[in-house]
């Protein structure tokens, strides 16, 4: 039986990235296909016999690929595929058909004599079939949809036009008035829509999930006494070891003395936190400390990690229907073509019925939104590229018109204003010379503790290996080794000002020799950032799950108001506020922002972020950089600037060739003459303005 | 006018004959991505099961 199984591969660059892994994969017996795409990072691998995820994941770790088994996403990632496919196939046969009709068309405009503008004639008709039949469809859908639904989309009086036209020339064809056949002009106008829309589809579909220290990997397992258990599986009792780095994955109590737990991305509580025995740490919290043992409270369907991540799943995204730009325009646009023809057609009834039905159909198949069809959609996925380029990725085109709008923007605190990690901000005494830092490198060398990698961060380039004995880490007590002859030890320790700042201290033989305080510091330039925007936006709100004393001090550095500062908030609480807000923008990283993020009109998600936060944001930065933010506002404006003057172009055009159409003047020659030229005008239009 | 009659069924199929290798190549999935391929040029021996020493 083959099985299909994909990956998210971390830190694929370069093509020998991909060499590695598909020559790795390629020697496994069980495996018959193994893709790497660099465009997403994903892995395809097909195996002709079942094979573990796990032992996949493990060979690749050992050349140096950490992945991670797409579960989700995987189903709608195939049904994409599958849906490009089929979307490739109908512009090829669109592009073929619209092509062919075109070369006997122009033999006919030339001057074909009779025959031949028979001949000619039929075959445009033969040709046109296909694109009617098969090309066209998803079109008949979505103006079906619309009219069930009773919402006019610009997919209605394509429908119309494509129909009405392609019914209008054939009874034409068949009456043999070969000059007034609309073939070529309508085929090329859905050759390009569709073009237009597959490249903007494309562009929407590349989001998957990024880099993330912070995921719960759902196939993990936990040594429970002699067995293996994933994280799905653990229950009320359970008694295992959560190591250096690795999830708590449920809510537990803590046996070994001391542990030491990050809870930030969970709580936006910045320093980690010691917890002694017995106390209960809540799932979704990093240890951060040396391995420790606990026992589960609760099952893993009960805890609060799982119950939050049902939840965040469950909370519907109904960001309100509102009918963007281009929808409106086309919806007036339609309204007033198809009464001005009915009118036409009404009052030519008096005196020429036949000659006044065709000019109204005229008028319908020249004023077909054409210019609207295809300019909306060229300029949201020009937006979109261009944002990409920038740094920034969007999910939804929405995003463009909806920023515009945007009255109140939140930000979290941790990782979002704040770096999201500990930097040594000062020591005491203030210098410390060349021996002691490299004991405290040497001390700190094999330590994932956010102190050590501060330490590193600080002096981690002067690094000279050292001679330790006894070199050992242990929960609570931080880092000790013998050097010649005396015992060091690196820890924690507490400090009065433990809301402020995070403490450690070096001791020699239980003497302390030096103080070192952390801090996790506002990100560079943020206060001026927060200006520009709080000037062409509207409020700003800092929204923190963190203890009040950290966030307002925050708060003020930032020049945030002080009735604007909400501390020790939940995730709900969190929910709630952006709920009872108008127009808001959230702006986070964390598992307790991804209700926000989910619920407001804008949600960006920042660099780092969890995977909850990405797949429930709009925008995602792929830069660590909020200053990506204005950019894209500035960018919003530009994409609204270009659908404003590609709707004056199209007015214009409609204008002229309505007027012609009304008083006779529009034939085939002359439709297939303005109608490229408005497409070419919209399209070179959006291009200028977004260059 | 005698040779079109014969040129033009020719043209048309020769079109259909390559819109049909479009779609099987399509089917086949050989433009879902466009970007890796284009590297792919750079490997010596990839692809060929059991081809390619340790």
């Amino acid at each position: 039986m083959q099985t299909k199984l994909l990956f998210h591969v971390e830190g694929i660059r370069c093509h020998s990235c991909v060499q590695k892994i598909e020559t790795l994969l390629h020697k496994e017996d069980k495996i018959g296909s193994a893709h790497v795409r660099m465009d997403n990072s994903l892995l395809e691998v097909a195996c002709d016999e079942f094979i573990e995820p796990q032992y996949i994941q493990g060979r690749l770790k050992k050349i140096g690929f950490s992945t991670k088994l797409v579960n989700k996403a995987a189903e709608q990632y195939y049904e994409q595929k599958k849906f490009n496919r089929k979307f490739l196939n109908k512009i090829a046969v669109a592009g073929f058909c619209a092509g062919n009709i075109m070369l006997f068309t122009v033999s006919i405009y030339a001057g074909a004599d009779k025959l031949y503008l028979k001949y000619f004639s039929w075959l445009s008709a033969l040709l046109f079939l296909p694109i009617l039949v098969y090309s066209a469809t998803d079109f008949y859908k979505n103006a079906y949809a619309s009219i069930k639904n009773k919402y006019l989309s610009i997919d209605l009086p394509i429908t119309i036009a494509l129909v009405g036209g392609f019914g209008f020339s054939a009874i034409n064809l068949y009456l043999k008035k070969y000059d007034l056949l609309y073939f070529d002009s309508t085929a090329s106008f859905i050759f390009l829509i569709l073009t237009v829309r597959y490249f903007l589809n494309k562009l929407q579909q590349s989001l998957f999930a990024m880099e993330d220290p912070f995921r719960l990997d759902e196939g993990k397992e936990y040594q429970v006494g002699n067995a293996f258990k994933k994280v799905t599986e653990l229950k009320e009792n359970d008694i295992f070891i959560v190591k250096q780095n690795d999830l708590v994955p449920v809510d537990c109590v803590l046996l070994d003395k001391y542990g030491e737990v990050n809870t930030s991305l969970l709580t936006g509580e910045s320093y980690p936190k010691l917890y002694q025995q017995n106390m209960t740490i809540p799932s979704g919290s990093l240890n951060v400390s040396a391995a420790i043992t606990v026992k589960a409270l609760k099952n893993y369907e009960e805890s609060y990690l799982n119950q939050l991540l049902e939840k965040i799943e469950y909370v519907k995204k109904e960001k309100g229907l509102t009918l963007k730009l281009a929808d409106r325009a086309s919806h007036y646009l339609v309204l007033v073509v198809f009464s001005v023809a009915i009118l036409y057609f009404l009052f030519s009834l008096s005196f020429d019925p036949l000659e006044g039905f065709q000019r109204a159909l005229a008028l319908i198949i020249v004023a077909c939104p054409c210019a609207l069809a295809l300019g909306a959609p060229l300029t949201y996925a020009l937006g979109i590229q261009r944002a990409k380029k920038l740094g920034i990725l969007i999910k939804n085109q929405n995003v463009f018109d909806n920023i515009l709008e945007i009255k109140n923007i939140f930000f979290d605190k941790t990782g979002t204003l704040t770096d999201g990690k500990i930097s040594l901000v000062k020591t005491i005494p203030q210098d410390i010379d060349y021996q002691t830092i490299q004991l405290i490198l040497n001390l700190e060398k094999t330590s994932h503790h956010p102190i050590a990698y501060a330490l590193r961060d600080m002096w981690g380039k002067q690094f000279e290996n050292l001679e330790l004995n006894n070199h050992s880490e242990l929960a609570g007590s931080g880092v000790f080794a013998n050097y010649k002859g005396d015992l060091y030890q690196l820890k924690r320790s507490q400090s009065k000002y433990s809301n402020e700042y995070i403490k450690a201290e070096l001791l020699k033989n239980d003497i302390v020799v030096c103080e070192f305080y952390f801090e996790d510091k506002i990100r560079n330039g943020i206060s001026h950032f927060l200006n520009d925007i709080k000037q062409k936006c509207g409020d700003i709100f800092l929204v923190s799950g963190d203890n009040s004393t950290l966030v307002s001090i925050v708060g003020s550095l930032c020049g945030i108001d002080k009735d604007k500062i909400h501390s020790n908030l939940s995730p709900d609480q969190k929910y709630d506020l952006i709920k009872n807000s108008k127009k808001p923008m959230m702006v986070g990283d964390g598992i307790n922002d991804a209700l926000a993020l989910k619920e407001a009109l804008v949600g960006i998600a920042v660099n780092g972020a969890v995977n909850e936060s990405f797949e429930n944001s709009d925008v995602y930065l792929l830069k660590n950089d909020l200053n990506l933010i204005p950019e894209l506002f500035a960018l919003s404006k530009n994409v609204r600037l270009a659908l404003i003057s590609n709707l004056k172009i199209s007015f214009i055009y409609n204008f002229i060739a309505g007027l012609l159409a009304l008083f006779g003047y529009i034939n085939p020659l002359v439709a297939a003459i303005l109608m490229p030229i408005s497409s070419l005008a919209i399209i070179s239009n959006t291009y200028w303005r977004l260059r | 006018m005698n040779i079109l009659i014969v040129l033009i069924p020719i043209a048309l199929g020769l079109g259909f004959f390559f819109i049909a290798g479009f779609f099987w190549a399509n089917n086949q999935g050989q433009f879902d991505d466009v970007e890796t391929p284009a590297h792919k040029i750079l490997f010596d021996d990839i692809g060929v099961k059991g081809s390619i020493d340790e």
